[in-house]
């Protein structure tokens, strides 16, 4: 009976990431631009090279406040008109910033391309910036910084952070703390504008449905006028992270489950090992099939979902694995996490292993480059990575030549659970006595405003 | 604008509905599987079976062992996933086109075959898991009971809008291995089905195949009507008071008004997008822009078939009383039935559907599920191609007379979340 044969593959046709075409404007901005013809639409992305890694000390929060002040209108248009100008053509535009970089997007129809420059061009060089939206952000930004004591996840994803890097910048959250979004002053915003937002310090990346020539002639018009200059900016290195374990619990009275994160410090995304380090995680905790995922979801049922990963950043970020875990069975769930850890870095996965992650991570590929905004997102990583232009036409070959003992290396190299921080939000009453029994415990009180 | 999606429409015989777009720009194909069951299907004290059953499609079927499922997608690359909601289930993958026919024998056996393969175990670690999804989704999220009570109060206990897709704790507990088997032999048959390929495919290979693997399924018998109807509109304001583990107090408003399929529901969206979509909407523009009283405020439909809810979700500032906070959101309430919409804030709301369709339209999974939705919840797969004029042949006149009739006090249930310490 045909039913029971697996059937088998056809021949694949091929596909790639596209190749792309950059130029410069008059101003020294640099453009790269991708065409993509399959839906009139075109997709946007401006890259600052400068993010919350760059906050002046004290300031934490001045990149992504100032990014939500880019939202707030031009010198041409008030907050209110500019979003109107917008929407009435169904333009979407948004602005934000992260550890990595700041970044304003923007997506439309070919039809309203040259009003959406336009106004993205007016939100680039010439930003409101007035102190009354300020104040109006400012309660909004406090409302978020109060709120995430609510949210179990946010509460240990952040403390694992100040774990893993005291006294570095990712210890404070890229959007700063409560009193940092009430101190920050419109001046600190105006200088980090001043001094990161320049055409030296940024790459335009452009992809969609209109020709090269005309895409050029728009960018003339709308981003010309942005003053010539600028400079890329040194990053600050993360000097020390802890070298023993420890374990954090958070009271959180009245939980219903215990959020788990574990971590410590990540990978280079330049190290020639990036590759096999990838491979080793998603066999670990990557994806549905990793160890992590079969055994704590599909063989014990703890957990409706785990996974582990290689945060990227520009200055090495952190690896962490997450789950939220029945609480009367925390102390199973974290031996569990720390086994399938430790096997990574004691034995080789199996050939079938490897080729599965491989497939996955190949086989997804025409899948993540489907549409033109994940191809401009493609594109921003390269930019912001400083990564080679083939870099994603070279992925899969990447990809084919690591082997099990690679897998095992990286593994024994980014992969250390006697340094790993373990920080476990849960309610102290159903999780304390049990993991006493195996681990020293940290108890702390919510404290994440 | 006017939206053409090609596609050809074909039924086997035993009653499986199959759609085919072609779309070659990318070699991926997307498969996508509708089963017209949820937990608009189930009974009080057995809820949130639609969506555990969900869950032990993914446990192998009788060709396809424990794990396999996940393993023959997963290992080439497909992108694999479920979803239950009250009037219809769903299954979709979508994968490097090349393999296309191990995703169609895989829906087939387990469409076919899966009984064979349920076992105790299997069904006692994914009750596990969902408890756990539960625990991440509901009970363990700041405000996360809003979905539960707001469906308690909206309709009365033994209809199935009552509860919500997930369940109960003590009702999944309850589960077993028979309540399974009758959902796997009443409604997972081909006739209570849609299949839609969207992507890069040969379509005679594909039509070829998918006989094959789904053309021996037997029909089996047709899935029982569910009798219930809602006729609680206008039936007097419920409120409910619920103190939780939150900072800021939050009120969620939910009006009755018609299902899915209406053309009410329609006008609905536009309503909805007049006071929600976007930092010009009225919600955000007078709450959060003008006069700074929240810190969030929106406004969406819940979709539902046969009737649905209008819901208003908004959480003042600090320091900004829940009542202050309602008082200014029935301002803008009552603003509506004013009738003081202007043509220009429905023209705007339509462009912003235009682009947004037109970007759904850029993934094949995205028309997949859309070809489907057209037939299984509107009888009609072309609706996708139909949807867009429904929406630009709206009135300005229509909005104010939706709001006029649908937003009453009567007509409502208010769920208030205030801080625990308070």
């Amino acid at each position: 009976m045909e039913q029971t044969q697996i059937p088998a593959p056809q021949a694949p046709r091929p596909f790639n990431f596209p190749r792309f075409e950059r130029f410069r404007l008059p101003n020294g901005l640099e453009v790269w631009y991708a065409r993509h013809d399959k839906l009139p639409l075109v997709s946007c992305q401006l890259v600052i090279m400068s993010g919350a890694l760059h906050d002046p000390a004290g300031e934490e929060g001045a990149a992504t406040f100032l990014a939500d002040m880019l939202e707030e209108g031009t010198e041409k248009h008030d907050a209110e008109e500019f979003s109107m100008l917008l929407e009435e053509k169904g333009i979407e535009f948004s602005a934000s910033a992260d550890y990595n970089g700041s970044y304003l997007s923007m997506n439309t129809l070919t039809g309203h391309a040259e009003a959406a420059l336009t106004l993205f061009g007016e939100a680039l060089t010439a930003p409101r910036l007035a102190e009354k939206d300020m104040e109006r952000l400012r309660k909004i930004r406090q409302g978020h910084r109060r709120r995430a004591a609510d949210m179990p996840d946010k509460i240990a994803a952040e403390v694992l952070m100040r774990h893993i890097y005291p006294g570095h910048r990712y210890s404070v959250p890229a959007m700063g703390r409560l009193e940092h979004n009430s101190s920050l002053t419109l001046e600190q915003l105006r200088d980090f504008y001043r001094k990161h937002y320049r055409p030296d310090n940024a790459i335009l990346v452009l992809v969609g449905d209109l020709p090269a020539a005309e895409i050029k002639g728009l960018l003339d018009k709308t981003l010309g006028q942005w003053p010539a200059g600028g400079q890329r900016f040194e990053l600050p290195p993360v000097l020390e992270t802890p070298g023993n374990f420890d374990l954090h619990l958070v009271h959180r009275p009245g939980a219903q489950q215990a959020e788990i994160r574990l971590g410590h410090a990540g990978v280079d995304r330049h190290d020639p090992a990036y590759f096999s380090a990838l491979l080793a995680n998603q066999i670990l905790g990557g994806y549905f099939l990793s160890r992590l995922n079969m055994n704590l979801r599909e063989d014990k049922g703890l957990t409706y979902g785990i996974e582990s990963r290689f945060s990227l950043r520009r200055v090495k970020g952190p690896f962490y694995i997450s789950a939220a875990v029945d609480s009367d069975k925390v102390t199973l769930a974290v031996r569990e996490i720390f086994e399938e850890l430790e096997r990574t870095t004691r034995e080789e996965v199996s050939a079938e292993e490897l080729d599965n992650a491989r497939g996955y991570l190949s086989g997804v590929f025409p899948i993540a480059f489907e549409t033109g905004a994940q191809i401009a997102a493609g594109l921003s990583n390269i930019a912001l990575f400083d990564l080679e232009d083939d870099y994603y036409r070279n992925f899969r070959a990447q990809l084919e030549r690591v082997t099990v003992r690679d897998v095992l290396n990286a593994a024994r190299k980014y992969f250390n659970p006697s340094r790993a921080q373990v920080v476990v939000v849960a309610d102290r009453d159903p999780v304390a006595e049990s993991l006493a029994k195996e681990y020293r415990l940290h108890i702390h009180e919510i404290d994440v405003a | 604008m006017h939206l053409n999606i090609p596609f050809k429409s074909f039924h086997l015989e035993n009653g499986l509905q199959l759609l085919l777009h072609h779309d070659e720009t990318t070699p991926i194909t997307a498969v996508n599987l509708w089963y017209k069951v949820g937990s608009w299907n189930e009974q009080p004290g057995k809820t949130g079976y639609a969506h555990l059953f969900e869950h032990m499609m993914f446990q192998g079927s009788a060709h396809v062992g424990g794990d396999m499922h996940f393993r023959l997608m997963q290992s080439v690359g497909g992108v694999v996933n479920g979803s239950t909601a009250f009037n219809r289930t769903n299954y979709y993958e979508t994968l490097p086109s090349h393999h296309l026919e191990r995703a169609l024998w895989l829906e087939a056996d387990r469409m076919g075959y899966l009984w064979q393969a349920m076992t105790p175990e299997k069904l006692d670690n994914q009750r596990d898991v969902v408890k756990n999804e539960r625990r991440q989704r509901v009970d363990n999220q700041p405000y996360g009971l809003w979905l539960d009570k707001t469906l308690e109060m909206a309709f009365p206990p033994d209809y199935p809008y009552h509860w919500p897709v997930i369940g109960y704790m003590e009702d999944l507990d309850a589960a077993g291995m028979e309540d399974i088997r009758h959902f796997f032999e009443t409604y997972y048959n081909p006739g209570n089905a849609s299949l839609c390929i969207a992507g890069d495919f040969d379509e005679a290979q594909t039509l070829e195949w998918v006989e094959r693997y789904f053309g021996p399924i037997p029909s089996g018998p047709t899935p029982p009507p569910v009798q219930a109807r809602f006729d609680g509109y206008f039936s007097g304001e419920k409120r409910e008071v619920l103190p939780d583990a939150v900072q800021l107090p939050r009120l969620y408003l939910s009006y009755h008004v018609p299902g899915m399929d209406s053309r009410d529901f329609i006008v609905a969206q536009i309503l909805s997008a007049v006071l929600s979509g976007g930092k010009s909407a009225r919600l955000y523009n007078e709450l959060t822009f003008k006069r700074q009283l929240a810190q969030e405020a929106g406004c969406f439909l819940f979709p539902m078939l046969q009737t649905s809810l209008l819901m208003f979700m908004v959480t003042p500032q600090n320091g900004i009383s829940v009542g202050t906070m309602e008082k200014a959101l029935q301002g803008e309430i009552d603003r509506l039935s004013l009738s003081d919409i202007g043509e220009q804030e429905i023209e705007r709301v339509k462009n912003q559907i235009v682009a947004y369709k037109v970007r759904e339209l850029q993934s094949v999974s995205h028309i997949a599920d859309g070809l489907n939705q057209g037939a299984v919840l509107y009888g009609d797969a072309d609706y996708i191609n139909k949807e867009l004029a429904l929406y630009q042949a709206v009135t300005r006149d229509e909005v104010v007379a939706f709001a006029q009739k649908w937003l009453k006090e009567s007509n409502r249930v208010v769920l208030t979340f205030i801080p625990k310490n308070e």
